[in-house]
């Protein structure tokens, strides 16, 4: 991990999205839902040697980071999803801890980012 | 209404605009009960027709755009995608519907028969790829835009080579993404819009159609016929505004490759390298800027054919890739080494004089020689002058139909007798143009000159087909008394122009506004130089005979000097 680099990168996001601040929000609330599933399925894949599995979901996880630029994770993922396409399992094995830490990494940094745009009443 | 008039007038060619007297009255019956109408209901009416011409649309147009709004299906298995490409089409006016499952978008685009399909390349289950060949089995000509996570992969190059219209990668930049979309839509209806070969315009309800009776036009339309089996290149010449596009795409529908792409470039919209850069593609790193792989309209348009325009504007360096490609179909990518094959039959468009930039070597020979396999030369409106009612008739009832002013029953005789009577430098797009701003500016079922552009209005009646003029002047210099004048040469009105287009849905407003602006910067500069063609040329930046040719193109006429060739005057 290169810790230079920011784990996501909100302005670059918002203007791929059109500068709208709503979308964004939506596709975090989006991410917060449905990747800690697909974590759980990657590891779970790997574990049943189903590689083709490895290859979707790393394929899927790395799509849903790339949305908030978020550089770090998305690149272990696409390390994984080519070592995957490789059939290099002991490879992957090594790579799924360092995602882990990424992944808890950008999911504090989107909840925050969620909390600070949620109004308070 | 109209249509009523219209089945009349077509039983007379000669009473095209007028209700028989019989309808006539019925129209001042009606305008009697509109008059009584709007003393009791006045601000109401006054602000519904207000709201139709000022560009807030009424519920008419409403109704109308969510009828022409064109569909997208959109298929990923990822959600966010489908939520994020969703939310940013509709921005642009643009339905969408959504498939999660390779399936479930083949059921989709069978069912819906959508514009454009955006397709993930990698999605559980099955290739995009194969989805691809399914989706084409349906329907051909659909384009399909890949959405990928790497853009440089060998499966986006071979998703091109299949016949995908084009690919993003994600992460979706969206305004890229909505531009993108926005082109495949309007390629699609280029493709898809049927081009009559009709010489009479009843026929024509949905489609474009050549519109006219004269012997001129019907050469043109035997010429289209003849050549559009025949796989050699077309040049298609004639003023700015005759209807180039609408002959390529007529030769493209009754060619054996109408089940392949279309694709229309205009050579004068881009600069140079970035023309070359979007007919051959380019390799990573071939220019600054350049930071993927992009393929180019002649290999992606594989089978297909491509529609050149304004070729005569194309730079030196392109026009030689492009001999090249018409000689032996192939190519490199801007920045490669690897040659590619392609198979494309090309139709290239000009209004300028390529023979005489062949002599001023602004323009290649050999390529002149390779592109007119076969010449198609549209005539000019004021040349063909039977035709004008014929086409007044039919965009009077394409313009009711767009804009939903179906109670508008015709021209009124004085406007019938002025539009009649103008000498059309801008030929048939500026007639459409005109009768767009007719029809939307109309209050009451009659157009009267009242509601006609100004351009009609102060124009001088034309006697006899005029030749364009300075076309035989020998002098750098003209009279300084002589000053160039044209129709249409006020910009006051440019923004009322754009919006009067929009509103109508046109698919051609670059090119009406781009000729719009010249026309003005060209008689403007000449004024300034009291017209002074070297001199013009200078300020302007451009070689004399561009001047020469746009004076001629727009029919810019220099007053003085054109009534002493007519020996009115010395």
């Amino acid at each position: 991990m290169n810790p230079a680099v920011p784990v996501t990168n909100p302005a670059v996001a918002l203007q791929r999205l059109g500068n709208d601040q709503s979308l964004l929000t939506a596709l975090t609330a989006y991410f917060l839902e449905d990747a800690p599933g697909l974590m759980g399925q990657l590891r779970a894949a790997n574990e049943s040697g189903s590689i083709e599995e490895v290859v979707q979901t790393a394929h899927g996880l790395k799509g849903l980071a790339a949305t908030f630029e978020a550089i770090p994770f998305v690149q272990i993922a696409a390390d994984i999803e080519a070592h995957a396409k490789a059939g290099d399992r002991s490879t992957i094995s090594s790579l799924l801890p360092p995602l882990q830490r990424e992944f808890e990494r950008l999911v504090a940094v989107l909840e925050a980012s969620t909390k600070s745009a949620t109004p308070t009443s | 209404m109209f249509n009523h008039i219209a089945s009349e007038a077509d039983c007379d060619p000669n009473n095209i605009m007028f209700p028989s007297k019989t309808t006539y009255e019925w129209t001042r019956i009606r305008r009697k009960i509109s008059l009584s109408l709007s003393l009791k209901f006045g601000s109401q009416i006054c602000s519904q027709i207000n709201q139709s011409c000022h560009g807030t649309p009424g519920p008419f147009l409403s109704r109308h755009e969510s009828i022409q709004m064109a569909l997208v299906v959109v298929v990923d298995d990822d959600r966010s995608i489908r939520h994020m490409v969703s939310q940013s089409l509709e921005k642009i006016h643009l339905r969408v519907e959504t498939a999660a499952t390779a399936d479930e978008g083949l059921q989709l685009v069978t069912r819906t028969q959508p514009d454009v399909v955006l397709l993930d390349i990698m999605m559980p289950g099955r290739s995009g790829l194969d989805v691809l060949r399914d989706i084409q089995a349906i329907d051909r000509r659909l384009p399909v835009i890949f959405i990928t996570a790497d853009s440089g992969t060998s499966t986006a190059i071979e998703a091109m080579q299949l016949g995908a219209y084009d690919y993003v990668s994600k992460p979706l930049d969206l305004p890229s993404l909505n531009r993108l979309v926005q082109a495949a839509v309007d390629a699609r209806r280029l493709m898809s819009t049927p081009v009559a070969l009709a010489a009479d315009p009843v026929s024509d309800q949905a489609g474009k159609v050549f519109v006219g009776r004269s012997p001129q036009i019907l050469d043109v339309l035997k010429s289209i016929g003849r050549v559009a089996a025949q796989d050699v290149p077309v040049l298609i010449r004639g003023e700015s505004g005759t209807g180039k596009e609408l002959a390529a795409q007529a030769i493209y529908q009754h060619s054996h490759r109408r089940d392949r792409p279309f694709m229309a470039i205009n050579c004068a919209a881009l600069p140079d390298t970035l023309l070359e850069s979007e007919l051959f593609g380019h390799e990573k790193g071939a220019f600054t800027g350049a930071d993927r792989r992009r393929i180019g309209k002649f290999e992606q348009c594989h089978g297909g054919t491509i529609f050149l325009d304004e070729v005569g504007d194309m730079a030196p360096v392109v026009q030689g890739k492009v001999l090249r490609l018409l000689q032996d179909q192939r190519f490199e990518r801007v920045g490669g080494n690897e040659t590619i094959g392609t198979d494309v039959r090309v139709i290239a468009a000009t209004n300028r004089p390529l023979e005489e930039m062949v002599e001023s070597k602004t323009f290649r020979a050999d390529l002149l020689y390779r592109l007119n396999g076969v010449t198609i030369f549209i005539p000019p409106l004021r040349d063909r002058r039977e035709d004008i009612q014929p086409l007044l008739k039919h965009f009077l009832m394409r313009s009711q139909q767009a804009l939903s002013k179906l109670h508008i029953e015709g021209l009124s005789p004085q406007s019938l007798e002025l539009l009649t009577n103008y000498s059309w430098p801008g030929n048939i797009r500026e007639m459409y143009s005109v009768v767009q701003q007719a029809v939307l500016n109309a209050i009451g079922p009659i157009i009267i000159p009242e509601f006609l552009p100004r351009q009609i209005t102060d124009a001088h009646p034309v006697t006899a087909a005029p030749a364009p003029v300075m076309k035989e002047e020998p002098s750098d210099t003209i009279d300084t008394h002589s000053l160039p004048t044209t129709q249409n040469s006020s910009l006051d009105d440019l923004s009322a122009f754009i919006d009067s287009e929009l509103r109508s849905k046109t698919t051609d407003l670059y090119a009406a506004v781009v000729d719009r602006v010249e026309r003005y910067l060209i008689t403007r500069v000449l004024q300034e130089t009291n017209g002074n063609q070297s001199r013009t040329a200078e300020i302007l930046g451009v070689t004399r005979a561009k001047i020469r040719d746009r004076i001629a193109t727009f029919n810019i006429s220099m007053e003085h000097k054109v009534r002493m060739d007519n020996g009115a005057e010395n």
